[in-house]
């Protein structure tokens, strides 16, 4: 039965109501052929005891009179035309005298259905008492054939009747089916346009209520689809437009502070082969002493370089010595700028740690680059035991009337903070200068289920720390 | 017979101090911004100029420039990081003498100095080749000296207002510049404009 389950729907529903109808069909033909059967039993049996009574009524009234033999003749021609009778008048060796015959039949069935129904004429001979010669018996046949005819009738308009039911029963759920099922078609080429990355089709929603919630359905989650690709797409933009002025400023460093003292190191190497040669022995002191200096400066250079690239590395260390580098590495570049932080130590994983390294990153760097600041404070708390807030304060330029521009990375903060079912904030510092953004994280460490989760939470909250630096130029 | 050199690096103007008074008799003078050499140019009026393009403020173009409108102007030599073919065309363009990136010879140096003095132009050797005959299809040459300025500022990054602050222009002009670079160089983000700047990343060329 299970290649039942690999047909089509349509095909399905169709096939188990054509198997209803002939099941149906079939099992209402028995009573009927039971019907018929014993209704022609009885008719030739009912019949052929009127034709018997007629007959002896005839001999027995008849008996005293002369004229027997033509009383007979008549009431033979009598039975002429009758349905189901016939009477005959025969002598002893079996020859027929007289005969009547049978009405003709409306309807003559088929001789299987004669024998399908097993039914043959019935026969009664009734001998006279005193022979008349040639005369010996009168015989009285009930002869099913009209009988036959009648319920072959009976059978024909019965079946044709049954035959138009089951046409109109098919042809109208294959029409119902087939209507229903046409969404579906294009619910099945849309989800395969989908798959196969066509994020921009939509079907026009018909059919049953049901397929017709399906199709809006089936359209919200294409148009889910093509906002989330178009938030990767951005997302992935922002990551590249970070990465580039990461490597921009890389590519600065070491175009603006590296090369140069190579430069210079390698001009005071050459003078000192030139005076090596000309026996300037003295003046090697200065050259040698200018290229330690470079090379000082260089090591103090790469050193900075390497910081600004680890902080990622530190973040395992908690978020104070990751902000702390951030930090310090920003007061390099801004020295006129006033940093403060006020870092609360948590245990939360990496993954939690680095989006609030990532938001204090872009946040302290729109203020650098937007607001020109005099000062800028971060600061990381546990306002509860079961969030954490951060905070980026300025007091720059603040926000322009039309607010954010994009390009600020606020999509990509917004994004990340959202990830963690967190909510992000940035608003005109209520002094009213520059800005504040702020964004509050519940904290998975304390959502984490434990048995003995209170006494965790209290040894948490104990083992916390918090850091304050302050630093200025 | 009086050099000016112009480097934001006290360390490099020391070494090349050094090395240009062991190998010629000559009087140094030095400056460590753009502004500050266009006025040193005015009053001392040296024979020759060594000058960075990288500067902290104004840049070399953008002096080279200035410097061309004084009367009697100097012979200019660039010792810059630079090896960009675009840079050296536009350096040349505006009117500069001699060539050496801070990737030559000590000796290649001196070499560019004392051509340049003898009254020829000088290009070293190793960038001659880069050059390559003009219209060669290198994008940035067609941009403009003030264009090519304002590539290398948003390379450094700075702000389209910090830029319009060094360069004495007002920001829509700067902002209009950046629009127009876009599209000399089928470009459509300031984005594309910096990675540009930045050398690594160009279009159209290897």
């Amino acid at each position: 039965m299970s290649f039942i389950h690999h047909l089509p729907l349509q095909l399905r529903l169709i096939a188990t109501v054509a198997a209803a109808l002939v099941i149906t069909t079939t099992f209402s033909v028995v009573p009927i052929y039971w019907h018929a059967k014993s209704k022609v039993a009885t008719e030739m049996q009912a019949a052929l005891a009127v034709g018997e009574q007629v007959a002896k009524n005839e001999i027995q009234s008849g008996e005293s009179s002369r004229d027997l033999s033509r009383r007979l003749e008549l009431m033979v021609a009598h039975f002429n035309g009758d349905r189901h009778l016939k009477a005959k008048l025969v002598t002893a060796d079996g020859g027929t005298v007289a005969s009547s015959h049978l009405a003709a039949p409306d309807n003559t069935a088929p001789s299987w259905f004669q024998r399908f129904l097993n039914a043959t004429p019935l026969t009664s001979t009734l001998v006279l008492k005193e022979p008349l010669e040639p005369l010996h018996a009168v015989v009285i046949e009930a002869d099913p054939t009209n009988e036959v005819g009648e319920a072959w009738e009976d059978l024909s308009t019965f079946a044709g009747l049954l035959s138009l039911f089951c046409l109109l029963v098919l042809g109208s759920v294959s029409w119902i089916v087939t209507r229903a099922m046409t969404p579906i078609q294009s619910l099945l080429t849309g989800y395969s346009e989908i798959g196969a990355g066509n994020l921009k089709v939509r079907v026009t929603p018909s059919g049953s209520a049901e397929l017709e919630r399906l199709c809006h359905g089936f359209n919200e989650m294409g148009g889910e689809l093509e906002r989330m690709a178009a938030r990767n797409t951005r997302l992935t933009q922002q990551l590249e437009d970070v990465q580039d002025e990461e490597r921009a400023d890389l590519a600065r460093d070491l175009h603006d502070e590296v090369s140069p003292l190579l430069f210079a190191a390698d001009v005071d190497a050459a003078m000192i082969s030139k005076l090596a040669k000309q026996g300037g022995h003295n003046n090697i002191q200065d050259q040698t002493h200018a290229i330690r200096s470079a090379l000082k400066q260089l090591k103090k250079t790469v050193t900075l370089i390497l910081g600004r690239l680890r902080p990622a590395v530190l973040l395992d260390q908690g978020l104070s010595p990751a902000i702390a580098n951030l930090v310090s590495t920003n007061q390099q570049r801004h020295p006129d700028v006033t940093f403060s932080s006020e870092i609360v130590d948590f245990n939360a994983p990496v993954s939690t740690l680095s989006v609030i390294f990532f938001v204090v990153r872009e946040a302290v760097a729109n203020a650098l680059r937007h607001g020109n600041p005099s000062k800028i404070s971060i600061h990381i708390q546990l306002p509860s035991t079961d969030s954490i807030r951060l905070c980026v304060e300025d007091d720059g330029g603040g926000l322009d009337d039309k607010g954010l521009k994009p390009g600020f990375g606020v999509h990509g903060m917004d994004e990340r903070i959202k990830r963690l079912n967190g909510t992000l904030t940035i608003q005109p510092s209520s002094s009213g200068r520059g800005v504040i953004l702020e964004a509050i994280i519940p904290n998975p460490s304390t959502h984490d289920v434990h048995p003995d989760g209170n006494i965790s939470q209290f040894s948490k909250k104990s083992a916390t720390k918090t850091q304050r630096r302050e630093s200025t130029a | 017979m009086k050099i000016l050199l112009v480097d934001d690096h006290a360390v490099v103007l020391d070494g090349v101090r050094r090395l240009l008074q062991t190998s010629l008799e000559t009087e140094i003078l030095q400056a460590t911004s753009g502004e500050q050499a266009i006025e040193l140019v005015a009053t001392e009026k040296p024979d020759l100029i060594l000058l960075d393009l990288n500067l902290g403020g104004m840049g070399g173009l953008e002096v080279i420039q200035r410097i061309k409108k004084c009367d009697h102007p100097p012979r200019i030599v660039i010792l810059s990081m630079h090896t960009e073919p675009a840079y050296i065309s536009q350096a040349l363009k505006s009117g500069a003498d001699g060539y050496v990136s801070k990737a030559a010879d000590a000796e290649e140096v001196v070499a560019a100095v004392e051509a340049v003095l003898a009254g020829n132009r000088y290009i070293e050797a190793d960038l001659r080749d880069k050059l390559g005959p003009a219209g060669d299809g290198d994008p940035l040459d067609k941009l403009t000296a003030r264009e090519l300025e304002i590539l290398r500022l948003l390379g450094r990054g700075e702000s389209l207002n910090a830029i319009a602050d060094v360069l004495g222009i007002a920001y829509k002009t700067v902002a209009n510049t950046c629009t127009q670079m876009k599209h000399k160089l089928g470009l459509e983000r300031t984005a594309d404009l910096i990675r540009i700047a930045l050398g690594g990343d160009t279009i159209g060329r290897k």
